[in-house]
């Protein structure tokens, strides 16, 4: 007993002085600026680059495996408008009008026509959209597919009882405002199919940008003989290159080929396995664990929705793993909302502060590094800016807090104090806000909400906080998926309010907005997305903050992966497949 | 620290005073037996060591170099993940204890203010329960009748709440409060039955001893009963049971702070640290490895100490 209380005692003395000793030699420590990392930064990350496919061109064969911590929330054509499900449900099951290039990097944001001989044919100033459908489609059981069977479709999106779909047919097409679907026997007059190859689309308003629209779900075919209500979302009919052999939701998902399904009529897909089985409801660091192994059937394995961020650690020092990590960018901003509908914030100087004082380098580290996010520099991300990245105001990535505090005191607002709420995991990310924000004089309290209760605790617009992290994701790209989503006045509600979280009203902004809507010319309306865009910056009701990408794991005998643009970085389903189709039996 | 000893170890101390002058009083002789003990002794130095530390976090961590809330870049790397350069999480000259990842805070300062939140929750925590306890039991024990069966049901009643659902609610209902006063008070609220029905238990066995009754038969008032008879008499096995309550409040500090509900961002604290280092024990352990060795030595040391003060103090109650 005696002995080794003396030796915890010396234990406790040695470290004392070894603190002591330390204390003396690190005291230059000064010298914590961000100097070194921006010039970090400047160079490439690691991870997949946008443009590559990883594993090379697959070879046909063999059963491809995805592994996934979560069930499909909707695979019925009029219900699906989530990811992962848009992807695997418009590349495997069944095909749209019009949908996104199967390639990697920019291209892939590009549409080409699926079901249609074109990309729609406009007139009547954009008002009026008509396709015409390719000759010899079929569905799984060999019956033609028709044009009827797509305005059934769309019609079904208006059906309450099938929840979930995008909501873009009821928003666009003339006479939608009553409607309730064909479930009840009604049929909706603004869409047309003279003949069995034709189909016609009546709008409200002109659509630039419809094509982009009927690349959703919604516009696949459900022939109406197949109608089973929500039923239908167990075992959607097939137009594509798979059909659904059997599905045990939660647990397990098996596609098998659509003999039905003609190569020579999809230019897009691939369909390289012979069998894909989807594995629901493992726990996501599993999931990261097995790809990362890749033993037996895990090496022909691809993931679903996300690889964890605190992945990263384990893929980035191993080479042949990182050779596996895809990470394309997302298309979704995350930004920094100022509620502009209160002090301090309702003073744009203030804003403009908050603007310089953010440091977004420390965001991206917080979130998983370079590797798998990048800086912000505007509202619109690249893909809706032409592939390049917007910066109109040329603000150093890591901030600068002096700039900021000379704005501050330009404005004459100092010793601000404001609270900021974030989603509990985006904890470390509200902690480098605070921590950048402090150095501008600006006092943050972070209140961290469990996620179930985070969108209503911004919803309530009048007990709303002054800052919140959230993001945005487009639709398609086009600006109009986007801005007006962010910072329309109008769409400001007291309760349950929704993407207008800085509570911005600028009639300027509105005036734009309703101008830029009514543009029949796709390139005309996009140019004019991103001067407002610049407007919005210089204006600040909130703070761009960093791009994410999203990092995918693949195994060992995957190939032809990458992540689609067209679906927020998903793998594209339409070209993944395997290397050796013999060693996929695992 | 000091309040939760004072209250209870003033009067006998006034008490013992001139028993003091003459020889050996029984306060020397309680310090003579614990430092006799090995484990108490390493208790009692592991205590006064991490109660220095708790308290000078400031000026401690101001020799590192780093306060807790300061974020240093170059100490991770950004293209990793956010893991800390170096082997061991970034430990040395630099950070000693290494850096968060992604942050790269210092994790010896952290760990510092972290043990201040931890110790000041669980001594405070502490502190409430035993003055409400002692309160209770005493009132409880000596009066019995009406007021022993109301406060025995309310003890009752408290021990049999769901206490840990209970707190998790609280904390995230009550948003805008000071949340180290709030998961004091809360935590605080379900603990003071047990010192309660100690201190019940012995006040009734107290009540008939011939020095109360003399007291009694003297025309001494309750009051001066209360203080100078019994609580002298029932404040050994208090100062026992409290020195085993205080890791039991550092850990339920540490289970709500890990359960989310804890201090506010960017205040650290143990059982948060602890929550935030579970994702990375597979790539950097040792952000991992320090917070569990200060919880683990605080309630080691702390168990040791309220042990031997136990047998000291309260010999009977130990051995049952």
């Amino acid at each position: 007993m005696n002995r080794r209380t003396q030796t915890a005692l010396a234990a406790a003395i040695a470290a004392a002085l070894t603190l002591g000793l330390g204390a003396c030699g690190s005291k230059d420590k000064s010298d914590s600026g961000s100097g070194d990392t921006a010039a970090a930064s400047s160079t490439k990350g690691p991870g997949a680059d946008t443009g590559t496919a990883v594993g090379g061109t697959p070879v046909k064969g063999g059963t491809l495996t995805v592994l996934t911590n979560q069930d499909f929330a909707h695979l019925d054509p009029a219900r699906n408008w989530t990811l992962p499900q848009m992807d695997f449900g418009t590349r495997l099951i069944y095909r749209t009008l019009v949908t996104f290039k199967a390639e990697p990097g920019d291209a892939g944001n590009q549409i080409v026509p699926d079901l249609a001989t074109d990309t729609g044919r406009p007139s009547d100033g954009g008002k009026t959209w008509s396709f015409t459908l390719r000759d010899g489609l079929k569905y799984e059981d060999g019956s033609p597919i028709k044009s009827s069977d797509i305005k059934y479709n769309v019609e079904r999106s208006f059906s309450p009882d099938l929840t979930g779909g995008p909501d873009y047919a009821a928003q666009y097409l003339a006479g939608g405002e009553n409607y309730k679907g064909p479930l009840t026997g009604e049929h909706l007059a603004s869409i047309e199919t003279p003949d069995d190859r034709t189909i016609v689309f009546r709008l409200k308003r002109p659509v630039a940008e419809f094509a982009y629209t009927a690349t959703l779900p919604t516009f696949a075919p459900v022939p109406p003989a197949q109608e089973k209500g929500t039923q239908y979302d167990m075992r959607p009919f097939s137009s594509g290159p798979y059909k659904i052999e059997s599905y045990d939701r939660g647990k397990q998902l098996v596609l098998v080929r659509n003999t039905n399904w003609d190569p020579s009529s999809d230019p897009i897909r691939k369909a390289y396995p012979d069998k894909i089985v989807v594995t629901q409801g493992l726990k996501g660091g599993q999931v990261d664990d097995r790809i990362i192994a890749s033993d037996g059937a895990d090496a022909s394995a691809i993931e679903m929705p996300w690889m964890r961020p605190e992945s990263v650690a384990k893929v980035l020092p191993k080479a042949d793993v990182k050779a596996r990590m895809v990470a394309e960018r997302t298309g979704c901003t995350d930004s920094l909302y100022l509620n502009t509908s209160k002090a301090p914030f309702d003073d744009p100087k203030v804003r403009e502060a908050v603007m310089w004082a953010v440091d977004r380098e420390a965001q991206v580290t917080a979130f998983g590094g370079p590797a798998i996010a990048d800086v912000a520099t505007s509202f619109l991300p690249p893909s809706l800016t032409g592939g390049v990245k917007a910066d109109p105001l040329k603000i150093p990535a890591a901030g600068d807090a002096a700039k900021a505090k000379d704005l501050l005191k330009a404005a004459g607002k100092t010793d601000l104090k404001v609270s900021l709420t974030v989603s509990l995991g985006d904890k470390t990310r509200g902690e480098a806000i605070q921590q950048s924000l402090s150095k501008a004089g600006i006092q943050v309290t972070v209140n961290t909400v469990d996620p179930s209760a985070f969108t209503d605790t911004l919803g309530d617009a009048k007990a709303a906080p002054e800052l919140t992290i959230n993001g945005w994701c487009p639709d398609y790209p086009s600006g109009a998926t986007f801005l007006p989503f962010l910072f329309d006045g109008r769409t400001i509600k007291d309760k349950g309010n929704q993407g207008n979280y800085s509570q911005f009203r600028d009639q300027a902004t509105m005036d734009e907005m309703d101008r830029i809507a009514a543009l029949p010319d796709v390139n005309e309306a996009n140019e004019a997305w991103k001067k407002l865009d610049e407007a919005l910056l210089q204006k600040a009701p909130a703070v761009p903050l960093m791009w994410q990408r999203r990092a995918l794991l693949v195994g060992t005998n995957v190939a032809g992966a990458f992540g689609a643009p067209g679906y927020a970085g998903m793998i594209d389903m339409a070209t993944v497949g395997l290397k050796d189709p013999a060693k996929s039996q695992g | 620290m000091s309040t939760t000893t004072t209250e209870p170890a003033a009067a006998p101390v006034a008490a013992a005073g001139p028993a003091k002058a003459s020889g050996r009083g029984p306060w020397r002789l309680v310090w003579d037996q614990l430092w006799a003990k090995g484990s108490a002794r390493f208790g009692l130095i592991m205590v006064v060591l991490l109660v220095l530390m708790a308290v000078l976090a400031g000026p401690l961590s101001a020799l590192g170099g780093w306060n807790a809330e300061e974020f240093d870049k170059r100490a991770v790397d950004a293209y990793l993940g956010g893991l800390p350069k170096g082997d061991f999480g970034g430990v040395g000259a630099r950070h000693w204890f290494g850096v968060e990842p992604a942050t790269g805070r210092d994790l010896f300062a952290r760990v510092l203010h972290g043990g201040q939140v931890s110790l000041l929750i669980a001594f405070v925590a502490t502190a409430v329960v035993v003055v409400a306890g002692t309160l209770a039991g005493i009132a409880a024990g000596y009066f019995g009748g009406r007021i022993d069966s109301l406060l025995s049901r309310l003890m009752d009643l408290t021990m049999s709440f769901p206490s840990l659902i209970f707190m998790i609610a609280m904390m995230s209902v009550a948003r805008d409060v000071n949340r180290i006063l709030l998961m004091t008070v809360v935590i605080g609220l379900f603990g003071w039955p047990g010192v309660a029905r100690v201190v019940r238990g012995q006040t009734l066995s107290l009540k008939h001893r011939e020095y109360v009754e003399a007291a009694k038969v003297g025309g001494a008032r309750s009051w001066r009963i209360l203080t100078r008879e019994i609580l002298p008499n029932v404040s050994g096995p208090i100062i026992a049971y409290t020195t085993l309550l205080i890791p039991g409040m550092i850990a339920t500090e540490a289970a709500l702070s890990y359960l989310g509900v804890g201090v506010r961002p960017p205040t650290p604290s143990w059982g948060q640290m602890i929550a935030e280092s579970i994702v990375f024990y597979e790539t950097d352990p040792t952000y991992f490895l320090i917070p569990t060795v200060f919880l683990f030595v605080a309630v080691l040391a702390f168990t040791l100490l309220g042990d031997a003060l136990r047998d000291i103090l309260d010999p009977k109650g130990g051995r049952s």
